[in-house]
């Protein structure tokens, strides 16, 4: 489910966080569905458990997993789409910059936004699948 | 919990090791790098109280190492050869163990034995290179040691058998917040489970690298200039060229923020590529040098 | 100090060497003394008919406590070396001293066992012994002071061995160099004192007399633990006549139990194998040992080529020389290698 890029230019937390995400929006977890502990995965892994631990706390902050008290990690039942301003000045930024690579690649604007477009299509309708 | 300050250490009047400081938290995996001969065994044979400094102490938990030995009741020392214990079977070697620390788990021990597979009545010196190393951690672990020194642990093991074991390492830390320090020369795996990697270049250290902030610090770039290569960024203290091949430069810049390669990427080059860091690359930055065996 | 982990690891350390002395005494007392008893005194009395005294009873058996002695000095030694020396060849010394235990407490358990293992081996067999006595024919010769002097002397006397012993050990770097070293220095008060007579004599012409007839001479066979092993015959008369000469032994044993404490505290095993552990003390021994075989290599031509030494004064001069500083020369440059040499046991 999750695995480790040794040769990507992420951090290794960063990718735990990514691919993540990830599963849960394509549905491979599901809400309420328990998580490895952080001993499990970073056991599996290989990875220093504090660098899983900080993956957790960071998905636990945008609340996409929860931990229950005593009974472990699950996916957040009813996941709330955070608007978190460092993040969303983030998000701009990165969308900055593929506009910026879009514009050098020739790719125009009405381009971008049809695959856009596409892109969210796709993930809703899996969601709601 | 363990802090190091200033050690020094002479053998045969030439120093092994140069004012070595450094410090290790709970819970967390400090790897040990350097080239053979750069003094990791030297430097964990001094921190376990097995050799005296010159200059210098070793602190656990607030107390010298070298003057109170009692206080090195709650860590162990796991070298890279059982040869102390080939005439043992474990459970002897446990029981040992378990009269000299006081919070051995002899419960623990079995569990592991029965988890790893191990025979617990046969004689050490019967089992193979994977198994004497496994029962050596074993035994070190149901001590119940809130800090652990490997030297080489991996050191000869077969790809199965290391994986068993590094599982098991970042597990106990998961688990129980042990610290380890591991002195290694694989630094795939280094790379993977510690938290802080401590570079030794003839007894010094280099470097204390903390891993998760290596890709903030660190990065790799390939760059091809139309004309003449631009030397005065590539003499810069934080660029190191590390190859060359034809006209494309392989280069290592490290720096927090995007000051340098901004400069780079001003000079205009034909090739301007971003290439994932390794912990190689760093050892090669920090560590090469003389090309010695 | 009672700690049983560091006594069971030096116990398992050192346990078939431990485990021959009980064995020895055995051998060389009860089981020697039922030998000499049955194959020997009583046909000797039936064969002479005459009675034995008590003083021959004993004195019998003579023979066989003298190799007892030499036996139980030999094994002390090697027990010495099995708790120091032997441990500087592998990753054994690294395991000893990682050990949440001060130096000083080890070496202490490490002579405590030796000492404890001598006392209770002698002790059980003077027991059997006497018994053997006791249920023989010649139980009325029994003399119950005899086995406590027996025991007393022979106790002091291994005590101060195995204490120097240990002590060589915490300042040689192999097993070897420390067997070696103590059984040299074991006769070395009386072989100076030769070799240094000698120059005396050679040198200022003053002649000391026979030289076993000087008391600078007892007092030295006092302090060489040697010709203690092998010296100690108490007759059933004598009433302790040899305890004047035990402050050799107990010396060794007060004198070189803190030592060996104190240079045990100090080892730097970075340098186990060499011939001697400490820097400092290398440079003294390179020249003692230099100044030794310059002394004895002297006397040595000497009495080679000197035919007779109470005659022509000025002759001796030469040979003598010769000997001192081309030995002496020769020896510091063996030396100079020797002492870079690390051994591997």
């Amino acid at each position: 489910m999750i695995t480790i890029n040794e040769r990507s230019p992420l951090p290794i937390y960063e990718q735990i966080v990514q691919q993540m995400k990830e599963a849960i929006l394509k549905g491979v977890l599901q809400g309420g569905e328990k998580l490895p502990s952080v001993r499990e995965l970073s056991a599996n892994l290989l990875v220093n458990p504090n660098t899983v631990s900080k993956a957790y706390q960071e998905l636990e902050r945008h609340g996409v997993i929860e931990t229950l008290r005593g009974k472990g990690t699950f996916v957040s039942r009813h996941p709330v789409p955070r608007m978190e301003q460092e993040r969303l000045e983030q998000f701009q930024n990165s969308l900055r910059q593929l506009a910026i690579e879009a514009f050098y690649l020739g790719i125009d604007a009405e381009q971008f936004k049809q695959w856009v477009d596409e892109y969210m299509k796709e993930l809703g309708r899996e969601k709601h699948a | 919990m363990l802090s190091v300050k200033q050690l020094s250490k002479e053998m045969d009047g030439r120093p092994t090791l140069r004012d070595i400081s450094f410090e290790v938290g709970r819970s967390s995996i400090t790897g040990l790098l350097g080239r053979n001969g750069a003094g990791k065994t030297t430097l964990l044979r001094t921190i376990t109280g097995i050799l005296d400094p010159e200059d210098g102490c070793v602190e656990f938990e607030g107390k010298d190492v070298h003057r109170t030995p009692e206080c090195r009741h709650n860590f162990v020392y796991v070298p890279d050869s059982t040869e102390v214990f080939v005439g043992y079977t474990p459970d002897e070697w446990a029981r040992f163990y378990a009269a000299i620390y006081p919070n051995f788990d002899m419960e623990y021990y079995k569990h592991l034995m029965e988890r790893f597979d191990l025979p617990r009545q046969k004689k050490v010196k019967h089992f193979s290179k994977g198994m004497k190393a496994l029962t050596a951690m074993v035994v070190a672990f149901s001590t119940r040691a809130s800090l652990i020194l490997l030297d080489e642990p991996t050191n000869g093991l077969d790809p199965i058998v290391k994986k068993q074991v590094l599982a098991y390492l970042v597990e106990e830390v998961a688990e129980s917040g042990t610290s380890l320090i591991i002195s290694s020369h694989h630094l795939e795996e280094i790379e993977r489970i510690a938290d802080t990697v401590i570079w030794l270049k003839e007894g010094r250290i280099e470097e204390v690298t903390v891993l998760e902030r290596l890709k903030d610090t660190l990065h790799k770039l390939q760059v091809v200039f139309k004309d003449e290569a631009p030397s005065h960024l590539f003499n810069r203290s934080n660029v190191k060229v590390i190859s060359k091949v034809g006209r494309v430069y392989t280069v290592l810049i490290e720096e927090e923020g995007t000051d340098t390669l901004r400069l780079f990427e001003e000079e205009d080059p034909l090739l301007f590529e971003a290439m994932p860091i390794r912990l190689e690359d760093l050892f090669d930055f920090k560590l090469g040098g003389e090309r010695h065996v | 100090m009672f700690n049983h982990a560091l006594w069971m690891k030096e116990y398992r350390q050192a346990k078939p060497v431990l485990w021959m002395l009980p064995v020895i005494c055995l051998l060389f007392m009860g089981v020697a003394r039922g030998f000499v008893i049955w194959n020997k005194l009583i046909p000797y009395e039936g064969m002479y008919n005459r009675d034995l005294t008590a003083e021959s009873f004993y004195s019998a058996s003579y023979g066989l406590l003298f190799m007892r002695n030499c036996a139980l000095a030999g094994l002390i030694v090697l027990l010495a070396t099995s708790f120091i020396g032997m441990e500087r060849r592998n990753l054994l010394n690294d395991f000893t001293f990682s050990l949440p235990f001060s130096r000083r407490r080890i070496f202490m358990v490490k002579w405590g066992i030796g000492v404890t293992f001598l006392a209770a081996s002698l002790f059980a067999n003077e027991v059997v012994d006497a018994l053997v006595i006791l249920l023989s024919p010649f139980s009325d010769h029994f003399n119950v002071l005899y086995h406590i002097k027996d025991f007393a002397f022979t106790i002091i006397v291994l005590t101060g061995l195995y204490t120097f012993a240990l002590f060589v050990g915490t300042v040689t770097g192999s097993a070897f160099a420390q067997a070696i070293l103590t059984a040299i220095f074991s006769i070395f008060p009386v072989g100076f004192m030769t070799i240094l007579m000698f120059f005396v004599y050679v040198n200022f012409r003053w002649d000391a007399g026979h030289v076993f007839s000087n008391p600078i001479f007892q007092v030295m066979m006092d302090m060489s633990l040697f010709f203690h092993v092998v010296g100690i015959r108490e007759g059933v008369e004598n009433a302790g006549v040899y305890i004047a000469h035990m402050w050799g032994p107990l010396l060794y044993t007060a004198l070189f139990l803190p030592l060996g404490l104190y240079c045990y505290q100090r080892n730097r095993l970075e340098y186990n194998g060499r011939i001697i552990l400490f820097r400092q003390l290398q440079a003294v021994f390179k020249a003692g040992v230099a100044l030794c075989f310059a002394l004895a290599i002297g006397m040595f031509f000497t009495i080679l080529f000197v035919p007779d030494l109470d005659r022509s004064p000025n002759a001796l001069l030469l040979p003598y020389y010769f000997g001192f500083i081309g030995g002496g020369l020769v020896t510091l440059i063996v030396m100079g290698r020797l002492m870079k040499v690390r051994l591997k046991v």
